[in-house]
């Protein structure tokens, strides 16, 4: 059987692997000459192309692209269709149920809110939905009176009684809505004093409580039918059913969805407020990013968003100029690593470490090579542009000797045999009692799976770290799961990028110690001056001083270093060539008022386009 | 005239034979194999590309990687390429030391090492996670098939990725084998019962499409190389069974086996000394095709980001990266396709071949002599 198995003791195989490698042998001593290889010097850098500004490119933001609609109705294409492309399925069409970004785009066509924000994140009450909005004087109360003859889609009176209702609902235990609860809970009582107003409690004065009326409303009459066989009007198969073929009382009807591919809207012609331009919005599920450009390129989809990498590729090429242009705009959308500071890990709930981990990125390389230049550093939680920005004097920079000296300082001493860093943690054996333990410095970086940049972050990342001495995984993660992990607090370092909300309020649901088990304060992040100041922003109505407030926990997050922020990611998309009238909020071209609502094609640019189209598409 | 391999091959030693092969020795039936398989031209072909591929992962740092093979460092002669091979093997990392101040987390030889002195670099000198700033640079002198999105080499990854693919082969079609033989030969030589009881299970495994239960448990599993090997060898063990219980219900009736049976030989001699080796061949046909099937298996699992976790280079990630990027640097895909492609084509070549080779009814041409 040895000798069957062995047919290795053949001269002749033998003598071809012993030919081959002397080869390779000879190859490797003709190609480096029993010299060092060059050290990467000047002349790579000379290969790599000059980063290209992005806004100096001819198709980035052509002054047609923002043109405000002609007066002349006639000569815009209103019965035309947009297709619109998002990366997943929307989860459900109800907006009290609304999360992820897919949903929020199909709900600001399906409802209308009497609150809204337009592309400076200012407040405002509908002008044609609301009559007036006041706040009492000890703003413990405000109220709210609607407009007469609003309805639903199916004709119904949109009253003071859905909106009563819905806040029901959002707050009802019962009912799984991810995002509502914890503005709803702000609100203690609500009741509708007759069919067109409706006067809401606070728990407490707030300057945050004009957002905290600002929730999704669904109509009672449809969703109160079983509300007692089902109270999460969620797992009934009505409830299923009118989840996602909703009534709303936006410019827009629901029409049909098939699922992981498109949803179709269909304007809404008796719609009170200014009515949008496209007559139908089909709104297509493309997960990947390839094939997204693929379609936009062929004409199937007008809008998409860019990779980094896939914009910079289309600012210069003919074939997409053809079809389209590029959309560039600052976006206060922020990515960081994330650290684990609840005490599960021995490395970072130590400031120093962490701090010594934010000097350990590469800022310029990353940008340069993984962003294309196209992201800008990031300095801390709230975006440059925003009113909380704290400017910093002395912002981390790439220095790798700081962050060993730091290292050292926390204890993790480099070993000098194999590199490595090791420190004696006190850990709890298994009898209970607590012995030291020698542990190394290595941990795993959790990266969600789909993401252009991760990866190539994370691997230039793991290189510099390896220089400190500091072993670090990558480790890709399937998004959901990548998400329930983290929410469960379930890693040691994670990379994502987080989109800062309308007022920086948002930050306590990220920050503030409280939010460890009730938001997204994922690393146990605690201080309990960041904690007192986020209370007292809560309770300051004037502006400035609150805005004030919001700087110095900007400034101590950042020193604190619960996440190391990398970059400030932009707005990078391409629109079909015979859009006009987009406009760009910190959040982007979407989930503003009016947004999408006030885009339109003329007639004459759209003749040209739809023949290009009709060849493609059976 | 047809060979009746029954007779000719009784037990593992040589018998004198009157074969299709004219010969005036006697030779045993495995060097007869072996002279039959020589004859296949596209089967040598595949021996020689699996020859090369083991021979590229086992003295992958020698061929790419950013320590010298050898040099003189500091007033010493040191070879850490050499060990870094050596120590991939699994006793040998015990045995030999690393190579110090090398094998130093963050220390770069390149830096370290003066223009002066000698040092003997392998071809392409990058490591498989070692980046640059030059991100998908086409094929050059210095990097020989490009760079990708950070700027590493992807020579030296497709060499180290070589590494992952033959492990792959090897250690999961080893556990199927193991699995496969064991079960299929208790219930070829035991029949009744267990006979029964095997078969039914191999049938409830067949049911599953392989490649989505493999999907479903790496979902569950921590992606790394060793669970993609257990779980490859956990779910394809099943028609190695089959072709042992097949080969084992035919050879047990053989004259050879009543023979050492009456000599009072125990079921695990019968087994292990008379019916396995006889059934091997068969086998080896099986698992050969089985190899190539791993290699495809662990390519796509590593696409879909459940198999080998980037950084670490495997043939699938490669490509994965390459997909992502192929408007700008459409150079990437095509050596992983190419090398996956020649990879499961020479596992199958051999396979082909042997089973011609066994099979003493087919000329080396294939056809079947009347």
């Amino acid at each position: 059987m040895i000798k069957f198995v062995c047919i290795f003791r053949y001269r002749s195989v033998f003598l071809c692997m012993a030919v081959a490698f002397v080869f390779v042998q000879l190859l490797s001593i003709a190609s480096t000459g029993c010299r060092r290889p060059d050290a990467l010097t000047s002349d790579d850098s000379a290969v790599k192309s000059a980063v290209v500004d992005p806004t100096k490119l001819p198709i980035v933001n052509p002054s047609g692209l923002t043109e405000v609609a002609l007066a002349d109705r006639s000569l815009i294409a209103t019965e035309d269709t947009l297709f619109t492309s998002v990366k997943g399925s929307p989860s459900t069409l109800n907006p009290i149920f609304m999360s992820a970004v897919a949903d929020k785009r199909a709900e600001e066509l399906l409802y209308s809110r009497p609150i809204t924000f337009d592309r400076t994140f200012a407040w405002r009450p509908e002008p044609f939905m609301v009559d007036y909005v006041t706040f009492s004087d000890d703003h413990l109360s405000a109220t709210l009176k609607l407009k007469r003859g609003l309805t639903w889609h199916d004709g119904v009176a949109y009253t003071a009684d859905d909106i009563v209702f819905s806040l029901q609902q959002i707050q009802d235990p019962r009912v799984p809505c991810p995002s509502g609860k914890d503005s709803a809970v702000q609100i203690v009582g609500c009741k509708a004093l007759d069919p067109l107003t409706v006067q809401f409690e606070f728990k407490a004065p707030l300057p945050t409580n004009k957002w905290n009326i600002n929730f999704g409303i669904i109509p009672k009459h449809i969703y109160e039918v079983e509300k007692v066989a089902d109270p999460t009007l969620s797992s009934s198969a009505y409830y299923n059913k009118v989840n996602r073929a909703p009534i709303g009382n936006g410019p827009y009807r629901f029409v049909s969805w098939v699922a992981d591919d498109r949803i179709v809207f269909e304007r809404w012609e008796d719609y009170p407020g200014p009515k949008p331009y496209f007559k139908r919005i089909v709104m297509r599920i493309v997960p990947d990013a390839s094939t997204r450009l693929l379609m936009f390129e062929k004409g199937e989809i007008d809008e998409m968003e860019l990779t980094p990498e896939q914009f910079i590729r289309c600012g210069t090429d003919k074939r997409f100029a053809a079809v389209g242009v590029l959309g560039y705009a600052s976006k206060w959308t922020f990515v960081y690593v994330g650290w684990n500071m609840d005490g599960s890990n021995p490395f970072f709930a130590d400031r120093r470490v962490r701090r010594a981990m934010s000097f350990a990125v590469d800022y310029d390389r990353l940008i340069e090579q993984v962003y294309h230049g196209l992201f800008t550093k990031s300095l801390g939680l709230f975006h440059p542009e925003c009113a909380a920005h704290m400017p910093k004097d002395a912002p981390y920079t790439f220095d790798l000797e700081r962050a060993g000296k730091l290292l050292d300082e926390a204890g993790w001493r480099r070993d000098e045999r194999d590199g490595w860093r090791y420190k004696d943690v006190v850990v709890q054996g298994e009898s209970g009692l607590s012995q030291t333990e020698r542990r190394k410095f290595s941990f795993h970086l959790l990266i969600p799976q789909g993401g252009a940049t991760g990866a190539p972050t994370a691997a230039i990342y793991q290189e510099d770290l390896a220089r400190i001495g500091v072993e670090m995984t990558p480790r890709m993660i399937e998004w959901t799961t990548f998400i329930k992990m983290i929410n469960r607090h379930e890693f040691e370092a994670q990379i994502l990028s987080f989109s800062a909300a309308i007022d920086p309020d948002f930050a306590w649901n990220v920050m503030h110690s409280e939010s460890y088990d009730l938001g997204r304060n994922r690393g146990k992040y605690a201080n309990s001056e960041v904690d007192r100041l986020f209370v007292e922003a809560r309770g300051e109505f004037d502006p400035d001083r609150r805005m004030a407030l919001y700087r110095q926990i900007d400034k101590i997050v950042y020193d604190d270093a619960p996440y190391t922020f990398i970059a400030d990611a932009p707005t990078l998309w391409a629109f079909n060539r015979r859009l006009r009238g987009i406009q760009f909020s910190p959040r982007g071209p979407y989930l503003f008022h009016p947004g999408v609502l006030d885009w339109w094609a003329s007639k004459e640019m759209d003749e040209r386009i739809h023949q290009l189209r009709d060849s493609s598409i059976p | 005239m047809v060979d009746n391999s029954a007779t000719t091959v009784s037990c593992a030693t040589t018998v004198s034979c009157t074969t299709a092969i004219p010969c005036t020795t006697t030779i045993s039936y495995k060097r007869r194999v072996w002279r039959r398989f020589r004859t296949h031209r596209r089967g040598m072909f595949g021996l020689a590309m699996i020859v090369v591929l083991v021979g590229v992962a086992m003295t992958a740092p020698l061929i790419a990687g950013n320590v010298p093979i050898l040099c003189h460092y500091q007033g010493a002669w040191q070879a850490p390429g050499v060990v870094d091979c050596l120590r991939r093997f699994p006793i040998l990392d015990r045995v030999i030391p690393p190579s110090y101040p090398f094998s130093k987390a963050g220390f770069d030889a390149k830096e370290a090492l003066s223009e002066d002195d000698f040092s003997l670099w392998p071809p392409v000198a990058y490591g498989p996670s070692e980046t640059t700033r030059v991100s998908l640079a086409g094929p050059s002198k210095r990097h020989w098939l490009g760079t990708d999105e950070v700027g590493r080499d992807v020579f030296s990854r497709m060499v180290h990725g070589t590494v992952v693919s033959v492990q792959v082969g090897i250690v999961s079609m080893g556990i199927a084998g193991v699995l496969g033989i064991f079960f299929g030969a208790i219930a070829g030589y035991f029949g009744r019962w267990v006979d029964a009881v095997v078969s039914r299970v191999i049938e409830i495994v067949i049911c599953f499409p392989d490649f989505f239960l493999i999907l479903t448990v790496m979902v569950w599993l921590e992606p790394n190389i060793t669970n993609v090997m257990v779980v490859i060898g956990l779910t394809r063990w099943t028609g190695i069974a089959r072709y042992t219980r097949g080969e084992f219900l035919r050879l047990k009736e053989m004259d050879f086996v009543v023979a050492a049976r009456a000599n009072g030989a125990g079921a695990a001699r019968i087994v292990l000394r008379h019916l396995l080796p006889n059934a091997l061949a068969p086998i080896l046909v099986t698992i050969s095709f089985g190899v190539a099937q791993a290699i495809l298996i662990e390519a796509g699992l590593s696409w879909l980001g459940f198999g080998v976790q980037p950084p670490a280079p495997s043939w699938g990630n490669l490509l994965r990266s390459a997909y992502d990027h192929y408007r700008d640097a459409p150079h990437l895909v095509y050596p992983p396709c190419i090398a996956i492609f020649l990879a499961v084509l020479a596992h199958n070549l051999v396979g082909d071949s042997l089973r011609d080779a066994i099979d003493p009814r087919v000329h080396a041409t294939g056809k079947v002599k009347v």
